[in-house]
């Protein structure tokens, strides 16, 4: 399947160089490890890769959601949730990277928000372990008392803010825990281009 | 403070290298420090020795310090690379420096504190003369000292530091911290320095003369000074130190201190003078410094020394070094002195200047004289003047100051500075400028420092970082705790999702044109309004007016064009005149055109007038009548008088106008006719002549004839002449066979048909003409000298009030004061709001003017409104329904429009009162006579529209329609004018282009808009838009170009197959490198999507019909597999965990009891396999296995055949073996059977057969080895390799497979071939054949879905096989009549089919799918369900199923009766109507869902898709079959359960006369419910509109089971007392539509049966291609007739005295064949099906064959095909 690695272990039968059909690839494997340091357990993060307008997704998903992981004895959710996905690009504009959204289900089977968090993809292959911090906006005093109580908490109204967003140093956020992700890069063609990474 | 920081930090460090550079330091120097300290510490630790003493030592230590300091030097030239051990050594060197400096210092202040005690006691004067010396000495003490020591460095040293120490005490320390700085600075700056020094030195000697001089005026100064100063001084000494024991001074001493003081002055001023003479050498340093240090050492004196003249220098120069050996050498004396009286008071000073050891000493802080630092700092510092300076100054040399602004030259505003500031800095660079030339290069012409304008600009042109509170972006929101999510219904997914989405139903009123509590009066009323409306909106568009002047408009012109062309006719070239006649033409055309229209106009107004003055007229009459008033209509008509005269000229002006022009154009028609007429007449007389002259010919001919008859005879009589009459008379022949000839011809002529006298034009009749024209004026024109009327319309009648009107009236208006109306707003099918009843109004009018706001989640479907009437209590009657169209999302609460949408009911009411009721026919009492049936309606008016947000933004959900709908909208934001290309509304150059075609009238009122922007300034719009977009630099770094990866052919394949894309699903490996890449990777790919986007071209139009269906297949299968793409995707926890099981203790209890059962192995227990996922199959070979067990009451061959064979055989005079042996030789095998059986041989051994089977499945074979007789057991396995499309078996792949297992019964035949029979006790020569003789055909999904088929089936057999008949005593004599019938016609299998592995089966698909049912309905559905199958989990209960559209209906609304077919219609007996619907249902092509759609799950198509699809599974055949049966009247369930070989099925159930039959629809067979060999294996539920029964029976196979659905405890009904069935509305359709079956149709039918017979007998020879193929036309005719005769029966068993005739005429032969009876789909699938009964598979050429086919067409296109293929062998 990955002949990618293969083929730069052998450069010297490569396709002359000027040959149009050589194109950069990303392809990125991985998985979202878990989440830790949330207040409480019994998570479950919806995921999305984010990228400029010069990129296409060959294959994979570019957006998924994760089980809800409880565990009994530990401080951190497991998800092994896998990503897998391969991008043709036309420049090197717009990298990907991934936006998460943290939420947490309560005894009641409640779904409620408990961050934010977005990363950069490694532009370097090989394997990288990333932790990606989340917060997650604070609302009014009385939307806080709220929420303490019955659950649920303030959103994003427009949900490209977390990756996009200039304004974001305007919104009053409460840290939350961290995602763990552990990301394998293969990049495809790049030198061609004389891009060394 | 930082000075002393680095100190500290210098010595510290010092102490750390010196043992870190014990290296590189010399240990000899270490040694001389030590004994110099010790030397030193001695002098100080022996405490009161004499100030000699102390000064000898002193002086040691001098001597000392000097050796060390040069040894110093020189280390330090030679470590003068290395810089930091040089700057410890330094460091070094100045804390042993400070330290003996400290002890002068200590030993002058005691010697002046004894001076000043002395002095204290003596004269004031004195005593302040003394002190200023000791001052001076204190602070000019330092510097002897290090001219000294230190001279090497004071040359670099001072000339950058500046001596700027306030207190003497203090003055060494900053003097050190610079040398300390200026130490380290690399090599190169010492080089400089250096050199610097070498140039000092010359400057000196010149300079010491002013420095003597300077030193005498300073000295005065001085004086001055501190005798200001003196009071202050003497306080502070006297305070300070008190303690300081005040000994007496002789005056020795005195003198000798003043000597001192003196030399001191002199020393430090001559060092001043030195630094100033350096400080006028600037180097680079300098100048950096100029305005930082050395800036405040030009005192005002070194103006002084400067003027005076060089002698005096000259004199110093000799003073000096005399005056500096005198000073050091007094001055130690006196400070060894004092040191000695005072070291006894300060020894703790001692230890801690060595701090190394000792304890602390606690000492005041030093406190400066302010006074003193202030002179001090007044001599030393150069304080600019703030006075501004006049400009004359600072201009250059000679020149004015020169204003150049004042000149008008433009001068830049200069940046604001202080005036003080600005002064002072002029003030000092004049001063500058006095030393150094250049610094007058500062000043401009204008006095004014050069000052660059200001470079700030006014205004900020950073934008302003805007402090946007009010920022959307990063508003949030809050959202309660969220249950449940993932509805495709809603918007975003959820109940409370994102956003706030909101439509605003706007009702406003309503208002009826007819209502059933009208009286006769409204109606009139009404109607009267309606045309006074339209009366008044005609009046409006005034047409005619406008018509009126365009036609008079267009006459002119044509008038002058036409008298243009008279008058230049003679110059008009023949080009011109042609085309201005063709104007002219164009003209007079439209001239009648418009007249026309006009005319038309004209009368509409006038009738319109008519009938409103006439309705008015009845309006009142009806008033009259009824003695009272209910309307407040009155009409009242204005008249306008008119001319008489002048109309009466008019009217005959135009007449004459319009005779003229009909004249006109009567005569060009006139001219034309005759022209055509005088053509006709002369052929017509033409054809008259000919035809006289025909006759005459022939009367002529036959006279002659007749002569010649005479002639004849009397020629015989006279008998002379014989040779020439003989001649005559064969002359006579000849001319009589040409007569016969002519006469024909010109009978022809004859009889050809006479033209019709043409009729010549008729003349114009002028009268006619006018007095039709006449009439037409008369009825539409006004009348000359009629008035203009003009009605006009007003609500000012008074109705009477109910006390004047009948009781019938006033109980109406009782009735319409009552009625009160309300609407409900239902949104997606749910009622969210409704309005206040209002009452009716007596006009009938109901205003509501209400707003909803409907705050939505779910996507819109529909919007209704439901209109109710009430009469004031209960919920009131439903009038109407209407619906709302659902906006598009431009169309907002703010510009949408109210719109009047129609409605009216269907509803009759009648009433007793004077209501004229809805929907009844009623009569007006006055004169108009005819029935009127009015319905009530009316006009809503009210709008939908998205609403607006507090923000202005409509909330409108933005993906509403799709990617596109989307673009679209964002295109729309960018450019609204783009956008309405985009949605497709107009096309704007296409428009011009219209517009310049066609010749639009620009003078239209109608046209006024479009001519406007086409032809007006708006052009621009339609020029293109020339963007300018910014991106720069985007493409410089593009690596490839969006079409470079586009196109790419290994990214589409791997986009392909991620998307599951059918031909890639599953494509392992892609290839990494394209070269790699087969170019027709994609070819299949490709040639699929030119498929799905064109319409095939096939001949015919079934076969387009089947075209188009396929076609709209994909669509549906295209949709459904979009949507159960994610579904597929969803893995279970199985699919990812492969563990077994951990046992528990009950399964160990059961396997270790099972270890002490008793061992049974004729009773193997069947063992459940293990289901293998896709991922465990890896590699291996996945089977089929068949296992076939046994048949039974398989047809035998017939006798007669071997008889006939037995003939042949005997004719042709075989004498050798008895008929028994003959036979062996054919059927061996069944000979022996048959004689251990004992049965008498020679009777039946014709009669076995030899059955096999032959499994063919994915086009491989295995067959069964033979077996014997009608009822053979085989007991045989049978296995098939399954083959999977890109070896992917996962399930989604695997359900796809469409393939069939097709299972053949054949007979094996020998044929004994042997030609010689010499040779036949020596030789075989046998062939063998195999005679098809039923099949059983198990699609694979269903196998793959059941996991095993195991049972017994029924062979499809044909209805006949020539050549076998059923053994009739196979049939027990003791069998029911069940029985019997079934061993009469069919043939059975008993077999076992399953998968090994067994494969997983995909995930039954869960989801909860979107639905439009109430929800109260699909929760009781869920939970009863769910409730049954806890119960009876193997039975199949459904209470919901999914449509097309992927929805959940509830699947009691697919049951409604629908008319059948004509074809069931027709007939008469009910049992046969009942057959023919069930076949004409099953001639409907089946395709299973499995294969259709993707996915497991079944899609239920309502009866109409199914029709239009013309194929689907069992469900959608049993559905139509029911609801056939429905509306035959019939009591008809549908029937879901398991049958075999289907799996989960679908019957029909129907009910007759307490005798239930199952019908399989697919079939079209039906089955009694006690039939042992009913397919159906278990009956799950039952359903029809009314219910659904679910089976809660012990049993359920259906003859076990008890079918009255009244009993409780036996079926459980979804709908019962406590939850009734409010009777949902069918999906289906109320009717089918029928094509009528006509000509063409029946053509067609032949067509296609002409094209299948073609086809077939092209493929058989192609088949056979090694052979000849010969065709038995006898055969085929006799078949043909055959074909029909079976569809009539609907393909069961034929009359044997059918097939007789057959037989007789082929006794010859040895006949084999059968008919096929197939739906049809398409070509392809007829020819499999005639393939694989092999008949064609006779591998001799002696063979002939016969192929017949009969298509029977049904209505709607669905087909019957019969085949009929038979091979036949003549027999020798």
């Amino acid at each position: 399947m990955f002949h990618t690695l293969k083929k730069t272990a052998e450069p010297s039968r490569r396709v002359p160089f000027g040959h149009s059909t050589k194109m950069a690839e990303v392809h990125v494997i991985g998985q979202i490890v878990g989440a830790s340091g949330f207040p409480d357990h019994s998570l479950f993060c919806k995921w999305g890769i984010h990228s400029g307008g010069g990129w296409k997704i060959l294959s994979g998903l570019r957006e998924g959601q994760t089980q809800v992981d409880n565990p009994q004895s530990q401080d951190a959710a497991y998800f092994a949730h896998p990503i897998d996905i391969h991008f043709a690009t036309k420049g090197i504009q717009g990298w990907p990277r991934m936006h998460f959204q943290v939420w947490h289900q309560d005894a009641f089977g409640r779904n409620e928000l408990y961050g934010y968090g977005f990363v950069h993809l490694p532009t370097s292959p090989g394997q990288h372990d990333i932790d990606c911090p989340t917060w997650r906006p604070t609302g009014t005093f009385m939307e806080s008392v709220s929420q303490f109580f019955l659950g649920g908490g303030p959103h994003l109204k427009n949900p490209d803010l977390i990756y996009s967003g200039a304004d974001r140093y305007k919104l009053q956020t409460i840290a939350m825990g961290k995602i763990h992700l552990r990301i394998g890069i293969i990049l495809r063609n790049f030198d061609k281009f004389g891009i060394e990474c | 403070m930082a000075e002393k920081r680095k100190r500290r930090h210098s010595k510290e460090q010092l102490l750390e290298d010196k043992e870190q550079a014990a290296g590189i330091s010399n240990p000899t120097l270490d040694e001389d420090t030590e004994t110099y300290y010790q030397a030193f510490s001695q002098s100080q630790t022996e405490g009161e020795s004499s100030v000699a003493e102390m000064i000898e030592e002193n002086e040691r230590a001098q001597v000392l310090k000097g050796e060390l300091k040069s040894r110093h030097r020189r280390r330090r030239r030679e470590l003068s690379k290395l810089t930091t051990p040089k700057d410890d050594v330094t460091g070094e060197l100045k804390t042993v420096k400070l330290d003996s400096r400290k002890k002068l210092e200590e030993t002058e202040q005691e010697a002046d504190e004894l001076a000043k005690a002395l002095e204290d006691a003596r004269v004031a004067a004195d005593t302040s003369l003394q002190a200023t010396g000791a001052a001076d000495v204190e602070s000019a003490l330092p510097s002897p000292t290090r001219d000294k020591e230190v001279e090497q460095e004071e040359k670099e040293t001072v000339p950058l530091s500046p001596p700027h120490s306030p207190a003497p005490p203090k003055t060494p320390e900053p003097a050190e911290a610079v040398a300390e700085d200026t130490a380290p600075p690399p090599i190169l700056e010492r080089t400089t320095s250096k050199d610097e020094g070498e140039i000092t030195d010359r400057r000196r000697s010149t300079m010491r003369e002013r420095m003597k001089s300077r030193l005498a005026k300073a000295k005065e100064e001085a004086e001055t000074e501190i005798e200001k100063q003196e009071r202050d001084e003497r306080k502070r000494t006297l305070k300070g130190k008190k303690e300081i024991t005040f000994a007496e001074m002789d005056d020795l001493e005195i003198a000798k201190l003043e000597e001192r003081t003196e030399r001191m002055r002199k020393r430090r001023m001559e060092r001043t003078k030195q630094q100033e003479a350096m400080s006028y050498m600037p180097t680079l340093e300098q100048s950096y410094d100029f305005f930082t240090r050395e800036w405040e050492e030009e005192p005002e004196e070194a103006e002084v020394p400067k003027k005076g003249d060089e002698e005096e220098e000259e004199e110093e120069k000799e003073e000096k070094p005399e005056a500096e050996e005198q000073e050091t050498e007094e001055e130690r004396a006196a400070k060894e002195k004092s040191k000695g009286e005072e070291a006894a008071l300060l020894v703790d000073d001692q230890e801690y200047t060595e701090q190394s050891y000792g304890p602390v000493a606690i000492r005041k802080a030093y406190m400066d004289d302010a006074a003193v630092t202030y002179s001090a700092e007044q001599r030393m510092l150069f304080h600019p003047s703030s006075v501004r300076a006049s400009p004359a100054e600072k201009v250059e040399g000679e020149s004015e100051p020169r204003f150049l602004e004042d000149e008008g030259f433009y001068v830049g505003v200069k940046p604001f500075v202080a005036d003080k500031n600005r002064s002072r800095m002029e003030d000092r660079i004049l001063k500058e400028s006095q030393t150094v030339k250049e610094a007058a290069n500062w000043f401009g012409e204008d006095g004014q420092l050069i000052v660059l304008p200001d470079p700030l600009r006014e205004a900020p042109t950073r934008p302003t970082l805007v402090d946007d509170t009010d920022m959307h972006a990063i508003d949030t929101v809050f959202y309660k705790a969220i249950m449940r999510e993932f509805d495709s219904r809603y918007i975003d997914g959820a109940v409370d999702g994102g956003g706030f989405y909101q439509l605003d139903v706007d009702v406003n009123s309503i208002s009826f044109s007819h209502h059933h509590l009208f009286s006769r009066e409204h109606v009139l009323a009404h109607k009267l309004t309606l045309l006074q409306s339209e009366h008044v909106s005609r009046a409006k568009r005034n047409m005619d007016g406008f018509l009126t002047e365009k036609l008079s408009a267009l006459k002119n012109s044509a008038l002058l064009l036409h008298d243009y062309i008279a008058s230049h006719k003679g110059e008009m070239s023949v080009v011109d005149r042609d085309n201005y006649e063709r104007r002219l033409r164009d003209y007079k055309s439209e001239i009648s055109q418009t007249r026309f229209l006009r005319d038309k106009e004209e009368q509409t107004n006038r009738t319109l007038l008519k009938s409103i003055i006439h309705t008015w007229r009845e309006l009142k009459t009806l008033r009259e009548q009824q003695n009272f008033v209910n309307t407040p209509v009155k009409l009242q008509i204005r008249k306008e008088d008119t001319n008489k005269e002048e109309d009466l000229a008019q009217w005959k002006l135009e007449m004459e106008e319009e005779t003229f022009e009909e004249k006109e154009k009567f005569e060009e028609e006139f001219m034309r006719k005759e022209a055509v007429y005088k053509d006709q007449l002369e052929k017509y007389n033409k054809q008259a002549i000919e035809k006289e002259e025909a006759q005459k010919r022939i009367s002529d001919r036959n006279r002659q004839k007749k002569r010649r008859g005479s002639k004849s005879s009397k020629g015989s009589k006279a008998s002379k002449n014989s040779q020439e009459r003989q001649r005559a008379e064969a002359e006579d022949d000849i001319e009589d066979e040409s007569f016969e000839e002519e006469n024909a011809k010109d009978q022809a002529i004859i009889d050809a048909e006479p033209l019709p006298k043409p009729e010549p034009p008729e003349a114009l009749d002028e009268r006619a003409l006018k007095d039709q024209i006449k009439a037409k004026f008369m009825a539409q024109k006004r009348r000359p000298g009629e008035p203009k009327l003009f009605p006009e319309l007003s609500n000012s009648a008074t109705v009477s009030p109910s006390s004047q009107c009948t009781r019938a009236e006033q109980q109406r208006r009782e009735d319409v004061s009552k009625a009160k109306l309300y609407v409900k707003i239902l949104f997606n099918g749910k009622e969210v709001s409704r309005t206040g009843p209002r009452p009716l109004s007596q006009d009938f009018n109901v205003n509501f003017g209400e707003i909803y706001n409907l705050k939505i989640v779910e996507w819109p479907e529909s919007i209704k409104y439901e209109i109710y009437e009430t009469a004031g209590f209960g919920s009131g009657r439903l009038l109407a329904e209407l619906y709302a169209p659902i906006p598009e999302s431009s169309v907002t609460s703010q510009s949408v429009a109210l719109e009047n949408v129609e409605f009216s009911s269907y509803e009759k009411i009648q009433f007793t009162h004077d209501g004229v009721g809805s929907g009844v026919a009623f009569k007006f009492e006055g004169h108009v006579p005819d029935l009127v049936t009015l319905m009530t309606s009316g006009t809503l008016n009210s709008s939908v529209a998205w609403a607006v947000g507090d923000d202005g933004l409509p909330l409108v959900p933005t993906e509403k329609f799709g990617a596109g709908y989307k673009a679209a909208t964002q295109m729309k934001r960018l450019d609204p004018f783009a956008a309405i290309g985009a949605s497709g509304v107009s096309n704007l150059e296409k428009l011009l282009e219209w517009f310049k075609q066609s010749r639009l009238d620009p003078n239209d009122p109608n046209n006024k808009d479009i001519v406007y922007m086409l032809s007006g300034g708006d052009q621009t719009l339609l020029a293109p838009r020339e963007y300018f977009r910014l991106e720069p630099l985007q493409q410089e770094f593009d690596l490839a170009t969006v079409e470079e990866i586009e196109k790419n052919l290994r990214y589409k394949i791997i986009t392909l197959r991620d998307q599951e894309n059918p031909i890639f699903k599953g494509y392992q490996m892609v290839p990494c490198l394209e070269r790699e890449i087969p170019k027709d990777a994609l070819k299949e790919y490709e040639k699929k999507q030119r498929e799905e986007t064109q319409m095939p071209h096939v001949k015919g139009d079934l076969e387009h019909h089947r075209a188009q269906v396929n076609l709209y297949l994909q669509k549906i299968k295209e949709r459904v597999t979009a949507q159960y793409r994610f579904a597929s995707h969803q893995k279970t926890l199985q699919d990812v965990v492969n563990e077994d099981t951990v046992p528990n203790i009950t399964m160990i209890a059961t396997s270790l009891l099972r270890l002490s059962e008793p061992r049974r192995p004729l009773r193997p227990v069947r063992k459940e396999r293990k289901k293998v996922t896709a991922q465990a199959l890896d590699g291996k070979e996945v089977k089929i296995l068949i296992n076939i067990i046994r048949a039974s009451y398989i047809p035998v061959r017939k006798a007669v055949r071997s008889e006939v064979i037995e003939k042949g055989k005997s004719s042709k005079g075989v004498a050798t073996a008895s008929n028994r042996h003959h036979s062996d030789y054919l059927i061996p095998s069944s000979s022996a059977a048959r004689d251990v059986d004992g049965t008498p041989i020679g009777e039946t051994y014709d009669d076995l057969v030899c059955p096999f089977v032959e499994v063919m499945f994915q086009r491989s074979r295995v067959r069964t080895r033979q077996g014997e007789g009608p009822n053979p057991s085989f007991n045989e396995e049978l296995e098939l390799v399954l083959k999977v499309p890109n070896d992917d078996y996962s399930p989604s792949s695997l359900q796809a497979i469409e393939d069939i297992i097709f299972i053949n019964l054949f007979d094996e035949v020998t044929v004994d071939v042997l030609e010689d029979n010499r040779e036949r006790e020596t030789n075989i020569h046998q062939r063998i054949e195999k005679k098809w003789l039923g099949s059983i055909n198990i699609p694979f999904s269903t196998v793959y879905f059941n996991n095993k088929i195991d049972g017994t089936f029924r062979i499809n057999t044909p209805p006949f096989l020539l050549g076998y008949t059923y053994d009739m005593l196979q049939a027990q004599p003791g069998a029911s009549e069940v029985e019997t019938t079934i061993g009469r016609g069919s043939s059975y299998l008993s077999m076992f089919v399953t998968i090994e592995p067994s494969l997983s089966l995909p995930e039954p698909f869960k989801e909860k799918l979107a639905t439009t049912e109430e929800e109260e309905l699909i929760e009781r559905a869920d939970a009863w369900q769910a409730e049954l199958e806890k119960q009876f989990p193997k039975r199949t209960y459904k209470t919901t199923v999914m449509d097309t559209m992927g929805k959940n209906v509830f699947v009691t609304r697919y049951f409604r009766s629908i008319k059948p077919p004509p074809e069931v219609e027709a007939c008469t007996d009910p049992q046969k109507a009942m057959e023919t619907a069930a076949r004409y249902v099953s001639m409907i092509p089946f395709v299973a869902d499995t294969a259709l759609f993707p996915g497991q799950c079944d899609i239920w198509s309502t009866c109409n898709q199914f029709m239009k699809m013309l194929c689907g599974d069992e469900e959608e055949h049993a559905v139509l079959l029911t609801n056939y049966f429905l509306a035959m009247g019939k009591t008809a369930y549908l029937m879901l359960g398991n049958a075999i070989p289907e799996g989960q099925t679908a019957y029909v159930l129907t009910c007759d006369a307490d005798k239930y039959h199952l019908w399989n629809a697919r079939t079209g067979e039906s089955y009694s419910v006690h039939d042992n060999y009913c397919p159906i294996q278990s009956i799950g539920c039952l359903i029809n509109a009314e219910n659904i029964w679910a089976n809660i029976q012990e049993y359920e196979k259906p003859s076990q089971m008890d079918f009255n659905l009244t009993n409780t405890s036996c079926w459980l009904t979804f709908y019962n007392k406590a939850y009734l069935n409010k009777g949902l509305a069918s999906v289906q359709p109320a009717e089918l539509f029928y094509h009528r079956k006509d000509k063409k149709f029946d053509s067609m039918v032949l067509e296609l049966q002409e094209r299948i017979e073609q086809m077939l007998k092209n493929k058989i020879m192609e088949w056979r291609s090694r052979y000849i193929t010969r065709w038995n036309r006898h055969c085929t005719q006799i078949m043909r007739k055959l074909l029909p005769l079976l569809e009539e029966i609907h393909g069961k068993q034929i009359e044997q005295s059918h097939l007789r005739d057959l037989e007789e005429s082929f006794k010859s032969y040895k006949v084999s064949g059968f008919p096929l009876n197939l739906p049809f789909t398409d070509m392809t699938s007829i020819t499999e099906a005639v393939f694989s009964t092999g008949v064609h598979a006779k591998e001799t050429s002696d063979v002939e064959f016969a192929l017949a086919v009969y298509v029977h067409g049904y209505t709607n296109n669905v087909m019957s095909v019969w085949v009929y293929v038979a091979s036949l062998i003549r027999l020798r």
